[in-house]
């Protein structure tokens, strides 16, 4: 087997494939130079989980092979890397492969830490427990939200960073109108428990999202930390991040949204950061030491919101920044921190936030996009799933 | 007599001890045969670029060829502009390269197409479609049945009230000002 490649891309998932794509649309010439490392069989399309959860979407959809998703031209050496060694240009996979390249480009996304909330494993997919973060586990929660007879419906944020930010209201949103739907929104007392101190970071977006709690007259705790779900007892365990106290609250259904992290073979290695993120130019890309390395993605320590439309962004730049130096010439391409949430505030209604790093909105479209909007709703539903097969994944959107 | 003839090793021998000289000479010398095609090779363009020109016959006929195109003074400063605006049209067909590979791709993939269609058929648009024709039958129904009912001036005045006459009527009345102020 090959054991060194020109470009060498740890992460088959969409920033991986992305820069890849991209680099072998610029030239054939890395035609079977570009290996992408992950150990994953399939690749999934995540966004459409949170529809998924919500019984608008099926979540077969969000499901391909991997193989039918790498690039032709791109080996998939499906194995984990344990261990880098950017002194030296090379990688060490469990299977005892030394994988050396000549440029590397680190993105094998974020973890999720199920283990981070005490007795959540245990009870997930019962008890009235769900999350959408699990592609076994989304079907579990359009179920509770189907069957829910009313009570208390309980959403939580995490205190850590997250895979799209705004994910974890989406689902509540949703939820929200099908207790309408189904006649049971009178009974229920909905709950949103956010580690965060606000709805949103960016201030237009959160002022309209103040008023989709308003109106859908949602319960708001905020600085809350969930730490422990006792299933069978129907309880979940808090802590207040501002007093550290600690409380119970009992819950008929809960959605949880749980901690996530930078992977342990990422933050063990001499390419992290603070908080075990790839250490990386907030413009450039460009690894703070290593100038042969890149990363993007949400394993990066970029300081803006972890989202496929950032990925969408970044890739462009990695690819660009890599044939620049490949042509000894200066790094030109520049990423100014974009970011986008679709967030769904119903079964017919989204608001579309694009900002940068100065959460700044940075629209696309030729309207206010702080208004809910049914046509963006569809944009989301309808079209952003094939725009991600067919055109980010081929490395032309 | 020279200080090299009084018994110094000369300077270039000095140079040959090197390891990375002699690595590179080692290198060379493995080279040679393809540096030899190369130069042959360039040698053997050079002689028919000389040989072209040289021949009378060859240059009449390339020159026959041009005058008798309709490449013209014209056409030397359209080419030139051409090249001016290259950058631009690359762009272009860059985009319009992503977005033929875009639509190949979505042709070919079975899933999104299978995706696509299930959501036309959940759209809100042809769900409306569905609920107006569903509405033309019932009303056709409703006339059909009520054919013999007299309709009265007052009942004429009654159905003015009805917020969707007003607000037809508001849009009527908007219409009409749009079409007069133009």
């Amino acid at each position: 087997m090959k054991s060194h490649f020109r470009i060498l891309i740890i992460g088959a998932g969409s920033a991986g494939i992305s820069v890849a794509s991209r680099l072998l649309r610029h030239s054939s010439a890395f035609k079977h130079d570009i290996a992408l490392i992950d150990p994953a069989e399939h690749h999934f399309y995540q966004p459409l989980w949170t529809l998924v959860g919500g019984g608008a979407a099926k979540k077969e959809f969000s499901k391909r092979e991997m193989e039918s998703v790498i690039p032709f031209g791109t080996h998939h050496i499906q194995q984990s890397v344990i261990a880098f060694d950017p002194d030296n240009n090379q990688v060490r996979t469990e299977e005892g492969q030394i994988i050396s390249y000549e440029f590397l480009v680190v993105a094998p996304g974020i973890e999720i830490n199920w283990d981070g909330i005490k007795g959540l494993k245990e009870t997930l997919g019962k008890n009235g427990v769900c999350s959408n973060y699990s592609y076994e586990h989304v079907d579990y929660t359009w179920e509770t939200i189907r069957n829910f007879k009313g009570g208390k419906a309980v959403f939580t944020h995490p205190n850590s960073p997250v895979k799209c930010g705004g994910a974890p209201q989406k689902i509540m949103y949703l939820a929200e109108e099908a207790f309408s739907l189904h006649g049971v929104r009178n009974q229920t007392e909905v709950t949103f428990n956010s580690a965060n101190p606000g709805i949103f970071d960016v201030e237009e977006y959160k002022r309209a999202l103040e008023g989709v709690i308003d109106r859908k007259q949602i319960k708001t705790n905020f600085r809350t930390n969930l730490t422990e779900v006792r299933g069978e007892e129907k309880e979940a365990v808090f802590e207040n991040l501002d007093t550290g106290e600690t409380f119970t609250t009992s819950f008929d259904m809960i959605h949880v949204t749980p901690p996530m992290r930078a992977p342990s073979f990422l933050a063990d290695s001499p390419l992290a950061g603070e908080g075990g993120w790839v250490d990386v130019h907030k413009h450039t890309l460009q690894h703070a030491k290593y100038a042969n390395v890149f990363g993007l993605g949400d394993a990066s320590n970029l300081p803006t919101s972890k989202t496929g439309a950032a990925i969408r962004k970044q890739a462009p730049v990695v690819a660009n920044n890599i044939l620049s130096l490949l042509k000894g010439s200066p790094m030109e391409a520049f990423y100014d921190g974009y970011s986008s949430c679709p967030i769904v505030t119903g079964y017919r209604s989204l608001i579309l936030a694009e900002f940068d790093y100065f959460k700044m909105p940075k629209e696309s479209m030729p309207f206010n996009q702080a208004k809910e909007r049914q046509s963006m709703y569809h944009l989301k539903k309808d079209f952003l799933p094939i725009i991600y097969w067919n055109g980010m994944l081929k490395g032309v959107m | 007599m020279t200080r090299q003839a009084e018994g110094h090793e000369p300077r270039w021998a000095e140079t040959m001890e090197h390891p990375e000289v002699q690595e590179s000479m080692t290198y060379l010398l493995r080279k040679l045969p393809e540096i030899q095609a190369a130069v042959e090779s360039l040698d053997q363009i050079v002689q028919f670029g000389q040989q072209t020109f040289q021949d009378r016959k060859s240059m009449d006929y390339l020159e026959d060829q041009i005058s008798l195109s309709s490449i013209d003074q014209e056409s030397i400063e359209a080419l030139v502009k051409l090249i001016g605006k290259m950058p631009v049209l690359l762009k272009l067909v860059e985009r319009i390269e992503e977005m033929a590979t875009f639509a190949e791709s979505v042709w070919n993939d079975r899933e999104s197409l299978a995706y696509m269609s299930s959501s036309i058929g959940q759209n809100t648009l042809t769900q409306k479609g569905k609920e107006l024709w569903e509405k033309a039958d019932h009303i056709q129904a409703l006339a059909e049945q009520n054919k013999d009912e007299h309709i009265s001036i007052f009942t004429v005045m009654k159905w003015m009230k009805d917020p969707s006459v007003q607000k037809s009527l508001r849009y009527a009345k908007a219409t009409l000002q749009v079409m007069n102020n133009k």
